[in-house]
């Protein structure tokens, strides 16, 4: 082929182009014009996250120290997760947590909602009180007045010195019930997940609740055959987002152990093991690794959840 | 240039994807040495309080009103943070030229070839005639000087005078009839003495530098020089077996006590909340403790096997002044360094606040200056120099680690989660994992 023929060839390959792109389709166009506004989101989403995610993956094959170029060891850090304890404690501290938190908080969080169902007056205030402990939670404040609360000298132990009951040990510094103190604060920091029941609790319509009446339907089991079904969207999401959130919990152990995740490693919470792997002691790659694990757990907890939606979940379009 | 972009690079990945605590890998960028007019500008960084850097700070100016063309630039952080600051400014391409260093790290550090190696400045224009060798020389690594030690530690035992007076006891006068076992009677006794919730000592069980002490006591160290485990699961069970004796009998602090407490920070340590009459401590924390408590505190050494002389106890560098192996102006930071350890303007300026300085004349300048509580710890450095073996190996890249896996075994212990068996097992198991973990 001569130059000019591949010349030629050009031109009309980007005529034709051209000629294609007028002809685009409006959804199309339509479409490339969204993802050029989304563009700046692009951006970050792949140069803060997914390139960093990938970046982490390779490091979780390899022996990094941050101080020399990382070392590819294969699947020694992944093998190496099984024989450590303080992994499996970790492992253990967080399936408690999640296990017990979670449903203790929504527990809560619906209770709120439906008392503030009930059309207070104020009901914003209320609203906004209630959700305060959530914007305070995750604070190095409340971790320290947790500490205080149940301290050997703390609320709780003297509550308890009225009842009779003396002697008591602090319940942070306890390594048998440590972990249901944070428990505790989590289950406390019932705001947003309270607010997403409230507005569910709103989209019920208050004829379902007045035909029940006419058919003699006390108030529970209008709960009971009412509200819980038409909710079960909203605890499905509610369930989901604050298991994920559960599984990274990490502010409220580091800070009412000091980091450290003691006594006896009873608040080793996985986030901050990975911490203290990687910025403790600079194992980057075991602790890349760690979070492998963590993600592909999160990962099947909400496939399970996903799955199991399909048999509880009610959704008022379906027929 | 490539390899050290590379791993900038890395950096960002890794400290990004980490749970979301990821806004290191932005903090190795900036600072480029300003060398265009002449000046020579140098970073030192450090670890400490508020109070370090405003000595730290007049030390500097000092320098620069003596050398108009060096400025030098400080930043200082807390422990904790220092450390995984400086490695991303080490990954980053931007060392700083000036850093404080401590014994646990100088050898994973060295072997990377991170440190300026000191020793082709000494004698000139580092001079250091009348500095305590034996300091000197347990900093070095493989024979090389990596650091100047600010200041001279030990681990000791600071008690508690009005308690052991209101126990009716006192220390002995000699330290060699100072024993382990006799060490648990004298305990249980005070703890007798002053009745419940008080207890003769704290439960040391969980401190790396005792159960080195009690490990160096039989003539061995926690560490080989090649990094490995140099001590037996026979070791590590008769330091848990010994301390659950104590526990047992009473004479230490209850778990319960000891979870409400630090060992780190002196105003909450067991002896300040007045709750041990006796801590295991590092020798330089006398000040601090005794600024927290109304009581009179003492300092000694820690109990040793029976029939040993040697106990164990070692002088260590509190932290040392070491630089980058990067560094554009060598000369310029072997100028300082000379200047913070033999200018008399920016010995006083330090004082004794990074540790009681090695040189026999900075000594003798700060000694008008000092409080009796720094002269027992004088008199003491000097005793340990003159008696005690010094330690050669230094902790390897996994100390770290081993020192916390101690602490939580400990506490299983205490805590009636472990018998001291189990506890032995795992802590040997878990140590040789640890220091396999690193590699290098």
């Amino acid at each position: 082929m001569s130059t000019t023929q591949v010349q030629a060839g050009q031109v009309g390959a980007n005529k034709k182009l051209q000629v294609e792109k007028r002809k685009l389709p409006l959804g199309v166009r339509e479409n490339l014009i969204g993802y050029l506004f989304l563009l700046p989101w692009f951006l970050g989403l792949f140069t803060l996250t997914i390139g960093p995610m990938l970046g982490s993956l390779y490091l979780s094959f390899t022996r990094y120290d941050l101080l020399s170029a990382p070392q590819w060891i294969g699947l020694q850090n992944f093998i190496a997760m099984f024989s450590d304890i303080r992994f499996l404690d970790a492992l253990r501290v967080t399936a408690i947590y999640v296990v017990l938190s979670v449903p203790l908080k929504l527990a809560v969080a619906l209770l709120v909602a439906l008392a503030l169902n009930k059309g207070l007056r104020g009901l914003g205030i209320y609203r906004a009180v209630y959700y305060v402990p959530s914007l305070l939670g995750g604070s190095v404040a409340i971790a320290i007045l947790w500490r205080q609360i149940f301290g050997q000298n703390g609320i709780v132990n003297q509550g308890l010195a009225l009842l009779g009951i003396h002697g008591l040990s602090s319940w942070v510094a306890d390594p048998n019930t440590s972990v249901y103190t944070l428990i505790i604060l989590a289950a406390w920091q019932f705001g947003s997940p309270m607010l997403i029941f409230l507005a569910g609790l709103k989209q019920i319509p208050g004829e379902m609740y007045e035909a029940a009446g006419i058919d003699g339907a006390g108030p529970f089991s209008k709960f009971l055959q009412i509200t819980l079904p038409l909710l079960t969207p909203i605890i499905f999401f509610n369930l989901v987002l604050q298991m994920i959130g559960a599984f990274q919990a990490f502010t409220p152990a580091f800070i009412v152990s000091s980091g450290s995740g003691g006594p006896y490693d009873s608040t080793l919470f996985y986030t901050l093991y990975i911490y203290q792997q990687g910025f403790g002691y600079f194992h980057m790659g075991y602790a890349s690794a760690m979070a492998w694990v963590l993600l592909m757990i999160i990962a099947l907890f909400t496939a399970v959840a996903f799955t199991s939606s399909r048999f509880w979940v009610f959704y008022q379009d379906e027929r | 240039m490539d390899s050290t972009l590379g791993r900038r690079d890395f950096l960002k990945i890794s400290a990004g994807a980490l749970a979301g605590i990821g806004t290191l890998g932005v903090a190795g960028c900036g600072n480029e040495p300003a060398a265009r007019n002449g000046k020579k500008a140098l970073q030192f960084t450090f670890w400490g309080s508020t109070t370090r850097a405003t000595r730290t700070d007049k030390a500097v100016q000092l320098y620069q009103q003596l050398y108009p063309h060096t400025t030098i630039g400080t930043q200082f952080t807390d422990f904790n943070s220092y450390w995984p600051k400086l490695a991303t400014q080490i990954s980053g391409g931007s060392a700083p030229d000036l850093i404080q260093m401590d014994m646990r790290f100088i050898d994973q550090y060295q072997k990377k070839a991170l440190l300026l190696d000191l020793s082709r400045f000494i004698p000139q224009p580092i001079s250091l005639p009348d500095f305590n060798q034996v300091l000197l020389k347990g900093s070095e690594a493989e024979g090389v000087v990596y650091g100047i030690p600010f200041g001279g530690n030990f681990l000791g035992i600071l008690y508690d005078k009005n308690l052991l007076q209101k126990a009716g006891v006192e220390m002995p006068e000699q330290a060699r009839d100072w024993t382990w076992d006799g060490f648990a009677e004298y305990t249980l006794h005070i703890s007798k003495a002053l009745g419940p919730g008080v207890y003769g000592t704290e439960d040391a069980s969980a401190n790396i530098w005792a159960i080195e002490t009690f490990i160096r006591q039989r003539g061995k160290e926690l560490y080989t020089s090649e990094g490995q485990r140099a001590f037996n699961r026979q070791d590590a069970f008769d330091w848990f077996a010994y301390w659950d004796k104590l526990r047992k009998s009473g004479a230490c602090a209850t778990p319960a006590v000891e979870s409400e407490s630090s060992s780190t920070i002196p105003a909450l340590s067991t002896l300040a909340q007045r709750k041990a009459a006796i801590n295991f401590s590092p020798s330089n924390l006398i000040q601090a403790t005794q600024a927290a408590t109304p009581h009179n505190v003492g300092l000694f050494l820690c109990p040793s096997t029976t029939g040993l002389s040697d106990n164990g106890t070692y002088l260590k560098a509190s932290m040392l002044m070491s630089a980058s192996a990067t560094t554009q102006y060598p000369d310029e930071v072997a100028k300082f360094i000379t200047f913070l350890f033999t200018n008399n303007g920016a010995i006083k300026a330090l004082g004794i606040e990074r540790g009681i300085p090695g040189s026999a004349r900075a000594q003798a300048l700060l000694k008008p200056s000092l409080k009796l509580s720094d002269t027992i710890q004088l008199n003491l450095v000097h005793l340990i120099t003159a008696t005690s073996r010094p330690k050669l190996v230094l902790d390897p890249p996994g100390a770290g680690e081993v020192s916390d896996l101690l602490t939580m075994i400990a506490q299983g212990l205490s805590f009636g989660k472990l018998t001291a068996a189990e506890a032995a097992d795992t802590f040997v198991a878990q140590t040789d994992q640890a220091l396999e973990r690193v590699g290098v």
